[in-house]
């Protein structure tokens, strides 16, 4: 495919990986290192576009602040906040450590 | 006509008369799905026929009882494994969701069940909705019915399998960058995307939450009408919902001919281009030859933008991607790796073991472009150029009633051709991702076959014009001729 793969790619990759806390294979690395130089190019397309002056959308409908008045509602029962849970305790999501 | 065979607004009213009895129908389903499943693969989850058989007899009573009510009473709809189903395994088509039941419904599927609809399961799809050939779901690759050699589309490649295999007479989807539309055209469907905004979100597991909505399958614009009537309400859990009553679309399908001026069709130059197969130019231009007449109108126009979607759209959706991706982190919900350690080791492991390859590869490229030194030149530059494809279609809709263009570039591919080559898997999209970029509704017909395999049109009109676009819709269908198709398997 002719990809001009280097080490500040895989240095990028290393970096995103860690960013999404993503952990990849050795194989994995392998493809997507290509894949993120090849995609990047294509991302490149839109700096031929002269986007002075234009602001960006990130909405397309024009609403703003939504909200509903501040009465409570009837809350979803323990139990089925936790019947997906991998771990639970004592009507706890059991978390792993952060420290 | 065999039961299985009929439409939905055919159905709903032969139930609702006592002509056509919803056991008969459900059995004659299944007998169906039994016979094709395991060769279509369509669906992740199937509601259990004794369950739906009980189901069945309730509301055969309800008739009987004259207390029967709703748009859709009795009759069966297959949906998108996406989209939070209570007490049902809702998957994404994703190992990290393998086994998660959602404690509620989605607001569409709150809607259904008021109507009298029957859920019978979860279809296929690409993982996270991330796909244009349900070959990424964990679950493995639904075949297209009518070539099991090739790709459904995607990544609502399932419910499209299942319409066109007859297994369901409706179903719903969902349309990120294509995914209701692809599907549609590749299988001789009718799929709708509306305008964002006109269907709730609330439920709908989330890819890339300023591009997509849940949109209506079929194999009939009437149905895709029917169906709209129920899933397009006003919903203040989602706060991107469009406040307002709708009109009814059923009603504006049944007068499609009641246009007061000349319909203005506007042939997009840049759809018609360079990436567009021969084959599946010509049988759309066919289809435009039969429909220019008197009172049709049509004529080029050029929305130079457009060159621009494809990259513009996969930056925005990656970015999206990769924020809400973020919340599968194995404590919640979900997979959970069987590993010791500290927060970050499970997180990662967890991720690692959960998400198949293209879900890997969107998170990374989505985490680059929002990531600091790289967000102004690529998501805020995407966020531009998406502003200038706003603009473009304002400008259209000025001088148009509706855009057409092929659905999809190509043909059905088969199964494995692409999946190796991601740019050229995104490259299916560059028809039906300026829409998602817009916001704007866009519908795909059957408008012909090459080699019997299907090609679909696209027609795309102003934010909020559904009325409109079904009304058109309508009028390709009669004059095309091609609608309720079941693929002869």
């Amino acid at each position: 495919m002719g990809v001009q793969v280097n080490q500040s790619s895989e240095k990028l990759l290393e970096h995103l990986s860690w960013l999404a806390r993503l952990k990849l294979t050795e194989r994995e690395k392998e493809i997507l290192v290509k894949d993120i130089t090849r995609i990047i190019d294509f991302f490149n397309k839109l700096s031929e576009v002269n986007v002075e002056n234009i602001e960006p959308t990130t909405h397309i409908i024009e609403l703003v602040n939504v909200l509903r008045e501040d009465i409570p509602r009837k809350p979803m029962e323990t139990a089925e906040a936790l019947a997906n849970a991998p771990l639970k305790e004592g009507g706890f999501f059991k978390a792993p450590r952060i420290l | 006509m065999t039961l299985f065979s009929k439409p939905a607004y055919m159905l709903k009213n032969e139930i609702m008369a006592g002509n056509t009895s919803i056991l008969d129908l459900v059995c004659s389903l299944y007998e169906r799905i039994r016979k094709l499943e395991p060769t279509v693969n369509a669906f992740i989850t199937l509601r259990s026929e004794e369950e739906v058989i009980r189901e069945a007899e309730e509301k055969e009573k309800e008739i009987k009882k004259g207390k029967a009510k709703g748009l859709l009473y009795g009759v069966p709809i297959a949906i998108k494994d996406n989209i939070s189903t209570k007490g049902i395994r809702t998957t994404c088509g994703s190992k990290i969701l393998e086994n998660y039941i959602p404690p509620y419904d989605a607001s569409v599927v709150t809607f259904l069940k008021n109507e009298g609809a029957i859920i019978l399961g979860k279809t296929n799809m690409d993982e996270f909705a991330m796909g244009s050939s349900t070959e990424t779901s964990y679950f493995g690759p639904t075949r297209n019915p009518w070539d099991l050699e090739r790709v459904p589309g995607g990544s609502s490649g399932g419910s499209a399998a299942a319409l066109a295999a007859g297994l369901v007479p409706i179903a719903l989807g969902s349309d990120t960058g294509g995914s209701v539309r692809c599907p549609a055209a590749f299988t001789a469907t009718v799929g709708l995307k509306p305008t964002y905004g006109l269907v709730s979100r609330y439920g709908l597991i989330a890819y890339a939450n300023s591009l997509e909505q849940i949109g209506p399958m079929a194999r009939n614009v009437t149905d895709i009408a029917l169906l709209l009537n129920v899933i397009s309400k006003y919903d203040e859990n989602d706060g991107t919902s469009i406040p307002g009553n709708r009109p009814d679309y059923v009603c504006s399908v049944m007068n499609p001919y009641d246009l007061k001026v000349p319909l203005k069709i506007g042939i997009v130059s840049e759809m018609f281009g360079e990436g567009v197969s021969e084959d599946v130019r010509k049988v759309v231009l066919r289809v435009l030859d039969k429909v220019s007449s008197e009172g049709v109108e049509l004529d080029e126009i050029s929305l130079p933008s457009l060159k621009y979607a494809l990259p513009a759209y996969y930056i925005i959706a990656m970015s999206e991607a990769s924020s809400n991706l973020a919340r599968y982190d194995g404590v919640r919900y979900g997979f959970r790796a069987n590993t010791d350690g500290d927060w970050n080791k499970i997180y990662m492991e967890t991720r690692a073991e959960g998400f198949g390859l293209e879900a890997k590869r969107r998170i990374i490229m989505g985490t680059f472009t929002l990531s600091a030194g790289y967000f102004d030149q690529y998501y805020l530059r995407a966020l531009k150029v998406r502003t200038l494809i706003l603009n473009d279609f304002r400008r259209a809709f000025r001088r148009f009633h509706v855009l057409v263009s092929p659905t999809m570039p190509i043909l059905p591919f088969k199964i494995g051709e692409k999946i190796k080559d991601p740019l050229a898997m995104y490259m299916c999209d560059i028809e039906t991702v300026p829409a998602n970029l817009a916001g704007i509704p866009a519908i795909s017909i059957p408008a012909g076959f090459v080699n019997n395999l299907p090609v679909g049109l696209q027609l795309m009109s102003k934010p909020l014009s559904e009325d409109l676009l079904l009304k058109v819709g309508k009028i390709f269908e009669d004059k095309v001729g091609l609608k309720d198709l079941i693929a002869p398997l």
